[in-house]
């Protein structure tokens, strides 16, 4: 996840007219139809709703829907976005669940709009359902990130960046917590303590992990693995697709594995919404052993390297999106002690949780 | 006889969603077959009038905001999929690829006629509509000289561009007593002379209607009862006029 806060958004979460025109000259496109709404689980759903981190549109052209994302704050550069762009288009030849990005006229599977700075991809609409919280589909979405790892092992790219672990990016996400705690000021101390502890956690955790192998090996890893970027079958709960890889980078296996740990069987959500419900205090072992019985049914091996590394992953992961809840004011000052009380609980329940289903 | 027929006042706050609710099912309760729109973008306000009634909301085929129905009407709206506390903003081609999904489509075919509610003011979404799709347009008001000035300068606008009107529905002509039924104005006579060459569909007297505390509505001409008798028998006359031609 970003270590960087998010601006303001001015644009309101629409695409200008003239950028939407420029877009619609790199591609090549002869017609261009913005589409705000589209329907999703039987719902009409107003797009701009859904543009938390990054503008995003619907576009109906002559090539048919196609999907224009905006990379957010955190990763829009053209570095990133020529490895992001090779990834998934060499991930889509290996036979992996992603959407390979279109081309621009020029041949770039990205558009670099000098004009506003922004950068875009675009790719073909998928149509399918969200998550429902169900069993089956963290075993499938188990499964479809083995095979993500396995075709990811297969793609290189002089494009892709060096190695960065799940614990830098839990440090910054953490580390913005003293300076950008908007909550009652009566309660400033305890949020700076709760990021002073969780900061040595995650260090502890890193130590450990590294001990234990962590980035002997590493693959692209998508960086964002959570029941919000996976698309199912309408049907089935087989995975169609798996989306937004605006943290992508190389890393050890360890760290998607161990956040969908986290996120599938950890965070309480609001609903089916991706906002953070109540602070956790234990992980759900149907979850856990779905997510692992589903990655290890694709690649038994690679789950064995990489299971004694996934409790420190896993802390570190949910200390990470435990400054997350804060930041978002999902979680508010009566959280804090709670949130303090995993700090020191959350290494041995993940080593719990995955003992007792593994 | 085009099936679109606009609701269009310039000014806010004139009644434009009440009275293109209530003559949607007065058409409908007369027998035809009615789709109601609500194009009021930013304050869509035709699901709260109407969600009294049993029915089903829009759906979305094929990348268009096919019709829902309560009470035999076929409605849409934004109102009916976007939260209350959700705003956005519907600008340039986002405003453009909108009409195309909730209007500009074959889902409205099989409507005698399709009521639809507009916003006020005259901007791009007007110029759009008013343009793109042969229609009639029926001009809301009150007496109120503010309301009457604005939709002189609306009309004038519809003229630049071609388009026709079909009449004018004067709203809250008056209130009657609930005690003892006598009418008095709400708002001093203005002057309508942009207005004496078009037909009066009808003069409607304000009607608060029944108190519901449960904030469920109907629309009121499928009420009845002293209070709202003038208000239904105005709307059903000009229903009538409308359905036949107007």
């Amino acid at each position: 996840m970003s270590g960087n806060a998010k601006p303001t958004d001015l644009s309101i979460g629409v695409f200008a007219d003239d950028q939407l025109d420029r877009v619609q000259h790199a591609y090549g496109l002869r017609s261009l139809l913005v589409l705000p709404f589209f329907a999703l689980n039987g719902s009409i759903i107003d797009l701009r709703r859904r543009t938390e981190t990054a503008r995003k549109a619907l576009l109906e052209t002559e090539r048919g829907v196609l999907f224009l994302k905006e990379l957010p704050w955190y990763c829009s550069s053209e570095r990133f976005a020529h490895f992001q762009s090779e990834l998934l288009a060499g991930l889509a030849d290996e036979g992996a669940t992603v959407v390979a990005p279109l081309a621009t006229a020029s041949g770039r599977r990205f558009f670099h709009d000098r004009l506003t700075g922004s950068i875009f991809l675009l790719q073909p609409y998928l149509d399918g359902r969200s998550w429902t919280g169900g069993v089956e589909e963290a075993r499938s979405a188990g499964t479809a990130l083995a095979a993500l790892h396995d075709c990811g092992s297969r793609v290189t790219s002089e494009a892709f960046p060096g190695m960065r672990d799940v614990f830098a990016s839990a440090r910054e996400l953490v580390g913005l917590l003293p300076d950008n705690w908007s909550g009652p000021a009566s309660a400033r101390g305890d949020v700076a303590s709760l990021a002073d502890s969780a900061l040595a956690a995650i260090d502890r955790c890193r130590r450990e992990a590294y001990a234990a192998g962590y980035g002997r090996a590493v693959v692209p890893v998508h960086g964002d693995y959570n029941p919000f970027n996976i698309v199912f079958d309408p049907g089935s709960s087989s995975v169609t697709a798996i989306v937004d890889f605006d943290n992508a980078c190389l890393d050890d296996r360890a760290h998607d594995l161990g956040e969908a740990l986290v996120r599938f069987a950890w965070v309480n959500y609001r609903g089916l919404s991706s906002a953070y419900g109540a602070v956790p205090s234990a992980f759900d072992l149907d979850a856990v052993k779905a997510v692992l019985n589903g990655y290890r049914e694709y690649d038994e091996a690679a789950a064995r390297a990489a299971r004694p590394r996934l409790p420190a992953v896993m802390t570190a992961v949910a200390l990470e999106l435990a400054a997350i809840g804060l930041l978002s004011s999902y979680y508010t000052a009566d959280d804090v002690s709670a949130l303090q009380r995993n700090v020191e609980s959350l290494l041995p329940m993940a080593n719990d949780a995955v003992a007792a289903v593994w | 006889m085009n099936r679109y027929i606009f609701m269009y006042g310039t000014k806010g706050g004139v009644g434009k969603s009440t009275i293109a609710v209530n003559i949607a099912y007065a058409m409908s309760a007369a027998g035809a077959r009615v789709g109601l729109l609500d194009l009021d973008l930013s304050g869509p306000n035709v699901q709260n009038l109407i969600n009294g009634l049993a029915g089903q909301p829009p759906t979305m085929a094929g990348f268009r905001v096919q019709p829902g129905s309560f009470g035999g009407v076929g409605v849409s709206g934004l109102g009916f999929f976007v939260r209350p506390h959700e705003a956005g903003l519907l600008t340039g081609k986002y405003l453009e690829g909108a009409l195309e999904q909730l209007l500009f489509h074959d889902g409205w075919d099989g409507y005698d006629h399709v009521i639809v509610d507009l916003p006020p003011g005259f901007g791009e979404l007007h110029r759009q509509v008013f343009t793109r799709l042969p229609s009639r347009v029926v001009l809301i008001t009150t007496p109120h000289f503010l309301s009457t000035q604005d939709l002189s300068r609306g009309r004038a606008l519809l003229g630049q561009i071609g388009v026709g009107v079909s009449g004018v529905i004067e709203n809250m002509s008056e209130i009657a007593c609930e005690h003892c039924g006598h009418a008095s104005r709400l708002f001093a006579s203005a002057v309508r002379d942009d207005f004496d060459d078009l037909p009066v569909l009808a003069q409607v007297p304000f009607a608060a209607g029944p108190d519901r505390p449960d904030g469920r509505n109907v629309p009121l001409v499928l009420t009845d009862g002293p209070a709202v008798d003038g208000f239904r028998s105005s709307l059903f006359s000009a229903a009538s006029q409308l359905a036949a031609g107007a």
